[in-house]
């Protein structure tokens, strides 16, 4: 079966990229550009993985994370989110919030799909 | 693959075991030439397969053996008591890796690689001219050492802590030990890890690859490099692990130190290890019981044994029947005994005859390969459910009709690479071999994508040899039948592998007389399919026992699929021989009539419904008696053509009752 990923950037370019590169490896796509459209999605379909912006209008990144973590159905789902952030500080906190890893922007493609591969496992 | 591997352990079990017994005739006759080309044998064949199936490590000690004997078949070396110990260790050895390719065993792994080294050291001193040197295969491993510290949380970050130790497990050999962290209070939640790890790692990849595996949780794990060598192999290492497990924390700096300087010393140790193991060595080694799980029987004692528990079937019947007859209940007791213990039995030995397809098929793979390659095809063979279980003389029975067939495929059946692509088609041919059970035959298929049978071609072919006449209308169905018919071939040109006028006839006779069946289809330029369908087991089948005026008949229990009662009014009634059984309309056959049988008065019939095909047909008798163990006994050559009676069995009253061959009733009264 094919495993659905929901992209959520406000950066339309950026959402477009990575669309492009993930569809190359088989996956479904799914998008939104901020938070709470995000979160409209999580309705009880199928979502394998989020990969989900920081900055965001209307609800950021963290916040999308924290209210998916306390969903039942989606407690467990591998989420990774785009960060710019380098502090180990930062780091912890998005982790106490409940992503699964991160991905350091600017990102080259390979450690991009090499990371959702491994999120996806 | 890994029943390849079994029989090649099962293979060369037995050549390591010829082996040491040469080698205990060679101790006393140090000069027999023939002894030492056997030797040499097995080395050689050992060496030549033992690398495909994973085996490398014999391969490697099989080699140097080999090159050893090799001098002493030559006259450079005379047989010594030193090359004798070698050869006598190797025994004990190889039998441990076959059993242990991976050395997984540390003490074991020490001592292979002792001996490995031994037999070097001696091979370079006699043979001085091209010294061997081992790559060391210590120095490419590392040792580290993880300490994997993940927060409470980590489960519900969606993190997968069991595919990070499986991608350890992957990239190397690693021993891990779980602690249970004090620290964390809420112990009681099981959403909650409190749990940390220590992991020892050796592996030849570089730091790289582990921080990738942790990279979800690179801020609660450290690795460090405790060694550029692979310290597992140190037992002294083992224990300090041990050791430092005990203590309530471990300070990573200490265990660099401890390693450093302690290095020294493991060396020295290991060489008073190795001294040590040398003598033991000498001493006898003790290596591991080895269990049997294979052994080789004469196909003969296997028939003897089917005899007599044919006989014992048969004689059970009798016993049944006395105490049937003069209502004896203790008899009856033991008799029903007897007999469940002679259907485990014939279960049993039936079983032990049976063997995988898959035994046969490495003959199948070596003709495609050989042929393709000789005739310049390129195609893949495809097979499905070579793990069907047959009897072993059929399939030895049905391995020379089989490579016919499948030579017939190759030579005949798919075109070159060029015709291929002419008709659109993948240049490489494909070739399925399929086997599969149904009630209680067994089916191969051979079936390819190759040209298919042109049946026009057949027919002209057929006129010409004055097989038919040529005035003869046939179905496509029954021109392809004819291929079946002596003298007939039809290659162009004859070539080595086919087309020499014994082809299909003796393919058709074989099967026949195993009682089986073999039909064709095939269509132009998609290919040709050949199904054999063969009976499952030879001498002994469950059958039901009816009776039909006075005789005694059998069917078949696979083949029957119900039993049933039914007025004789309603017989009478249908004209069209199909009767109404569960709303459903089905042909019957009134076996009394069919046979000719005088009519016995009977206000109902009983039916037995069998499978044909998968379609329901009802056979009517006068009575059902009951389940029977029929031994099967040939009907004598007078009755070779009967084709609706197979065979014959003795019931337990002394009688004889006819089995039926419900497929060929079917086919030949109805269909």
């Amino acid at each position: 079966m094919k495993k659905t990923i929901l992209l959520v950037d406000d950066f339309e370019n950026t959402r477009y990229v990575t669309r492009i590169t993930l569809r190359r490896y088989g996956y479904n796509i799914l998008e939104a550009a901020d938070g709470l459209e995000a979160l409209k999605l999580f309705d009880g379909r199928k979502i394998d993985l989020l990969i989900t912006d920081q900055n965001m209008p209307n609800m950021d990144g963290i916040t999308l994370v924290e209210k998916i973590r306390s969903m039942k159905n989606y407690k467990y789902i591998p989420i990774l989110l785009l960060t710019t952030e380098k502090s180990i500080e930062k780091k912890r906190r998005a982790q106490r919030a409940g992503i699964t890893g991160w991905i350091q922007k600017p990102f080259t493609f390979k450690n991009f799909t090499k990371l959702v591969q491994k999120a996806l496992k | 693959m890994e029943d390849f591997k079994e029989r090649f352990i099962e293979d060369a079990s037995e050549l390591i075991s010829d082996l040491e017994s040469d080698l205990l005739v060679i101790e006393k006759e140090p000069k027999n030439k023939e002894l030492i080309e056997r030797i040499f044998r097995v080395m050689h064949n050992l060496k030549g397969v033992s690398a495909m199936y994973g085996f490398e490590k014999i391969g490697k000690l099989t080699h140097h053996l080999e090159t050893i004997y090799d001098f002493i078949r030559d006259g450079k070396l005379q047989i010594s008591d030193k090359i004798l110990n070698i050869t006598l260790n190797s025994v004990d050895i190889l039998r441990n890796l076959l059993e242990d390719s991976e050395l997984s065993n540390a003490e074991f792994k020490s001592s292979y690689e002792d001996f490995f080294a031994e037999i070097l050291e001696f091979i370079n001193k006699i043979d001085k001219k091209n010294p061997i040197v081992e790559k060391n295969n210590r120095n490419k491993f590392s040792t580290y050492y993880i300490i994997f510290f993940p927060e409470e949380d980590i489960f519900l970050r969606g993190v997968n802590i069991f595919s990070i130790f499986e991608e350890i497990d992957e990239i190397g050999e690693f021993k891990v030990f779980p602690h249970i962290n004090e620290e964390i209070e809420s112990k009681k939640n099981p959403l909650n890890c409190f749990l940390f790890w220590e992991i020892y790692l050796v592996t030849n990849k570089p730091k790289e690859e582990i921080d990738d595996i942790f990279i979800f949780v690179d801020l609660e794990y450290e690795v460090h490099k405790l060694s550029n060598e692979n310290l597992f192999l140190y037992e002294n290492f083992n224990e300090e692990i041990k050791k430092e497990l005990l203590e309530e924390k471990i300070n990573i700096e200490n265990l660099k130190i401890f390693i450093e300087h302690n290095k020294k010393k493991i060396l020295i140790e290991e060489k008073e290890e190795v001294k040590n193991k040398i003598n033991k060595k000498k001493k006898g080694f003790q290596f591991s019981e080895q269990k049997t799980k294979n052994i080789r029987v004469d196909s003969d004692k296997l028939d003897e044994l089917m005899n007599l528990v044919s006989e014992f079937v048969i004689t059970q019947a009798e016993l049944s029947l006395i105490a049937k007859n003069n209502n004896i209940t203790q008899l009856s007791d033991i008799s029903e005994k007897i007999q469940k213990l002679s259907v485990r039995l014939r279960n049993n030995a039936f079983d032990i005859r049976l063997v995988p397809i898959r035994h046969k098929l490495v003959n199948f793979q070596r003709l495609v390969r050989d042929l393709s390659s000789e005739l310049g095809k390129d195609l893949e063979f495809i097979t499905e459910g070579v793990d069907t279980e047959v009897d072993k003389t059929i399939l030895d029975q049905l391995t020379n009709p089989l490579i016919h067939i499948i030579r017939n495929s190759i030579d005949h059946g798919i075109e070159f690479p060029e015709e291929r692509e002419l008709k659109n088609k993948n240049r490489k041919g494909k070739i399925f071999f399929k086997a599969m059970l149904s009630n209680s035959n067994i089916i191969i298929q051979i079936e390819d994508d190759g040209a298919g049978i042109d049946t026009k071609i057949i027919q002209e072919k057929a006129i010409e040899k004055g097989l038919i006449s040529p005035d003869v209308i046939l179905s496509n169905k029954e021109i392809l039948e004819l291929i079946f018919l002596p003298g007939f071939s039809t290659a162009k040109k004859i070539t080595d592998v086919s087309g020499r006028g014994v082809g299909m006839d003796v393919v058709k006779k074989r099967i026949s007389n195993m009682r089986g069946e073999i039909k064709i289809s095939s269509k132009i330029d998609e290919g040709t399919a050949i199904s054999i369908s063969l009976p499952l087991t030879l001498s002994i089948v469950d059958a039901l026992l009816v009776k039909v005026s006075k005789t005694h008949f059998l069917i078949p229990i696979n083949s029957i699929n119900s039993c049933d009662e039914i007025k004789l009014d309603k017989l009478k009634n249908s004209n069209n021989k199909r009767l109404i059984l569960n709303d459903k309309l089905i042909p019957f056959i009134h076996l009394r009539k069919e046979f000719e049988m005088k009519k016995e008065n009977e206000k109902t019939e009983k039916i037995v419904v069998i499978d044909y095909e998968e379609k329901e047909v009802a056979l009517i008798v006068d009575d059902i008696i009951g389940k029977h163990q029929a031994v099967l006994k040939p009907l004598g050559d007078i009755y070779d053509n009967s084709t609706i009676i197979s065979r014959a069995s003795i019931i337990g009253n002394g009688d004889i009752a006819l089995v039926i061959d419900t497929n060929k009733l079917v086919k030949k009264l109805i269909y």
